[in-house]
């Protein structure tokens, strides 16, 4: 509710912005002051150029008294009387002369006062300002934010909270109906400043327009979260103005930010809120407090392509990225080509659901560095990212922190529940790209194990109840690969390699699958 | 005391933390004594001039700008002596006469000369002399007692107070009203020919 220009900065949607107080009214009382203390001195100038003739007149005829007595015969003295009542008239003519001299005065006195208050009225400040969402590119005038209605307290400019408005698809404009303008006490006429000062604390109270609030929940699939407000007071007497039943919670509040919504906020950001109508059941977030997040579609941020020959891969998240078979074409040294299948890791299609696509962007970002992955029958695996789906663009080396489980030969597992979660409504088939050289690819049997979605339980150990003593519930659990080239075999003993808890979201039971690797014989 | 520094006291904007305090209010007789407030009007350069006020008004407050305005009657006569000094400050005396001659003064307020307004009736010429300041904080720990508490108020704002103007009291300090305790956070002082009294209240942390 305020009018700022920009001065410099943007970056991260930080500014320096200078607060444009209204300052016309103040300039063009000031002129007006200027032009009316010029006309109460010509004033004055007239006012004493005519009480110097009245004092002129007066000495005049006191002077042709003091003749008239010095020429006067004994006991009479011709028109003195009339020389006196005169006098008397010229000296009352001064007199009210002085009176009138006094107002203008005094009134000259009034505007010169009033024209040096209002001179001294501070210079606009600047301060740095947050734009309230991640645009850094505004400039010129703008629209600001003033939490809790009010930039001053008493006349010392100390700001309380000033913001940039959104500035996304021009939100950020200054509109003087809705933004209206600071115009500093000092610089109002009494009045003014009594009627803005009376109806403060009630516009604060009951007409919001912007608050902070703290998001504690989020419906990202909605756009909406949960907040509760910040409590603010008045300047006015301290007076409380939230109201009590508010109780500083709002629930289903829209989120309305640049072009993605509610997908940069999280719970605990303190964000700007602004009640639409002014109207405390109308809050809808327009965005941060400060430090904006940027508008990031991360989307896919980069392609991961994990192609296998011969085995299958499992991501040791906590979801399976895992999709194919994909049936690819390898080059053979005789110039020929050959056909292999594997299968990918990726990411494809955008996933509906905000809430599952933040969390694979994460498993992505995760996967890049710290892959965690299991590939079955001890075959290898290739990592590649690249540009778009059907572009692997670049081998990746495995970094280190990669976490690979291989497991060649035999192994046994426990499942408890089942892993694996089809997103097949979410995520795009696996593609193919490129045509490595067959030599590259593992040449073992190419075998392809069932993807796992059911519930079983496999256990086949020597000495169940050593491992069951070992692998609990509480217990950081489990990797999961399966492995046996004979599923038909029973699995034997090994020694358990490695456990890695699993506990997907939406699942109804947490999933542990342990494995244990074969002994070296 | 005229026109000087009165004991135990200082002006509003210059209250001094550790200054020694004597209760001298505690000896008057209101029988026997006569109270009166003036006003001062003082330039660097020129001598300070007394100018009879029919009413003044302030408000005294740490923190915020306190504001002090006096008005002066039959004005026309002081408009040169106010012009001249209009770049300095007015300060607002309460002052005790006793029936020996002596007065006794406490400066209650003082401020500069930021604006005037020159009001005229058909037969009347006023001025009024008005202006902000920031005071300094007081010295705390003094508790006074609220005399003739008029009506007390508690809102979210805190607790207010309507009394008998204290001769020493300010923000800062300590006041006792009723049953109260209240954390001075400003003076509200209302003074005209028929009625004085004080608003004394504490703001809500």
């Amino acid at each position: 509710m305020g009018k700022g220009r920009i001065v410099s900065g943007g970056t991260n949607g930080l500014y320096t912005v200078e607060l444009l107080h209204n300052r016309d009214r103040i300039d063009a009382e000031i002129e007006f002051l200027a032009a009316q203390l010029s006309e109460l001195q010509a004033e004055l100038d007239a006012l004493n150029t005519e009480r110097d003739d009245l004092v002129a007149q007066r000495n005049a005829i006191a002077t042709d008294i003091d003749t008239a007595i010095a020429n006067a015969e004994e006991g009479e003295i011709p028109g003195v009387e009339a020389l006196l009542a005169e006098l008397a008239q010229v000296s009352a003519q001064i007199q009210s002369q002085d009176v009138r001299i006094a107002l203008v005065k005094g009134r000259r006195l009034e505007s010169r006062k009033r024209k040096e208050m209002l001179e001294s009225v501070p210079a606009n400040p600047q301060q740095q300002a947050w734009c309230a969402d991640f645009t850094e590119d505004l400039t010129g005038e703008v629209a600001t934010v003033e939490v809790p209605a009010e930039g001053v307290v008493g006349q010392f400019l100390t700001w309380r909270r000033a913001q940039i408005r959104p500035g996304h698809s021009g939100r950020a404009t200054y509109n003087a109906a809705r933004d209206g303008q600071m115009f500093h006490r000092q610089g109002q006429v009494g009045y003014q400043a009594y009627f803005n000062a009376a109806i403060l604390p009630g516009v604060q109270r009951w007409k919001p327009q912007y608050r902070i609030g703290v998001i504690t929940s989020i419906s990202y699939s909605a756009d909406t979260c949960s907040l509760t407000i910040q409590g603010e007071d008045s300047s006015a007497q301290s007076l409380i103005i939230d109201p009590p039943d508010l109780q500083y919670s709002k629930t289903g509040v829209p989120i309305e930010y640049m072009d993605c919504n509610s997908d940069p906020f999280e719970i605990g950001d303190r964000v700007l809120v602004e009640f639409q109508g002014r109207d405390w059941d109308q809050p809808k977030v327009i965005g941060f407090e400060s430090n904006p997040r940027e508008c990031k579609d991360d989307w896919p941020p980069v392609y991961y392509i994990l192609r296998s020959r011969g085995e299958e891969i499992y991501n040791n998240g906590q979801y399976d990225l895992r999709f194919g078979p994909e049936t690819g074409t390898c080059s053979t040294d005789g110039g020929g080509t050959s056909t292999y299948t594997g299968w990918q890791m990726i990411l494809g299609t955008k996933p509906t659901d905000r809430a599952l696509r933040r969390y694979l962007v994460a498993e992505l970002s995760t996967f890049r560095t710290h892959a965690s992955l299991s590939v079955v029958g001890g075959g290898e695996y290739e990592v590649w990212e690249g540009d778009q789906l059907q572009n692997p663009t670049a081998k990746v080396a495995t970094p280190v922190g990669y976490d690979i489980n291989t497991f060649g030969g035999d192994s046994f597992s426990i499942k408890k529940n089942i892993y694996g979660r089809t997103m097949a409504g979410d995520i795009a088939p696996i593609i193919t790209g490129g045509t490595p050289p067959c030599d590259d690819l593992p040449t073992d049997e190419i075998w392809t194990p069932p993807f796992l979605t059911a519930t079983e339980t496999i256990f086949d150990s020597q000495d169940e109840q050593e491992f069951f003593d070992f692998f609990s519930p509480g217990m950081p659990a489990t990797i999961m690969v399966e492995n046996s080239d004979e599923p038909d075999e029973p699995a034997r003993v090994y020694a358990l390699t490695e456990a890695v808890r699993i506990a997907p979201i939406g699942f109804a039971d947490e999933t542990y699958l342990v494995y244990r690797q074969q002994e070296e014989e | 005391m005229l026109n000087s520094a009165p004991l135990n006291t200082g002006p509003i904007n210059a209250l001094e933390s550790g200054e020694a305090f004597v209760d001298w209010s505690a000896s008057i007789d209101p029988a026997t004594s006569q109270t009166y407030y003036a006003l001062e009007v003082i330039a660097d350069s020129l001598s300070a001039v007394r100018i009879p006020i029919s009413s003044w008004q302030a408000t005294i407050q740490a923190g915020r700008a306190s504001y002090a305005q006096a008005v002066i009657p039959a004005a026309v006569q002081w408009v040169d002596t106010i012009e001249d000094r209009s770049d300095g400050e007015f300060i607002v005396y309460r002052g005790v006469r006793f029936a020996n001659g002596e007065t006794q003064e406490s400066t209650l307020a003082r401020a500069p000369i930021q604006q005037i307004n020159f009001d005229r009736g058909p037969i009347n010429v006023t001025m009024r002399v008005s202006g902000y300041a920031t005071i300094p904080g007081s010295a705390q720990g003094l508790v006074r007692t609220l005399r003739n508490v008029r009506s007390q108020s508690v809102s979210s704002a805190g607790t207010r107070v309507r009394c008998d103007i204290d001769w020493f009291l300010r923000p800062g300090h300590t006041a006792i009203a009723l049953d109260s305790e209240i954390s001075v956070a400003y003076i509200n002082y209302y003074v005209n020919d028929s009625d004085e009294y004080m608003d004394v209240g504490e703001r809500a942390s």
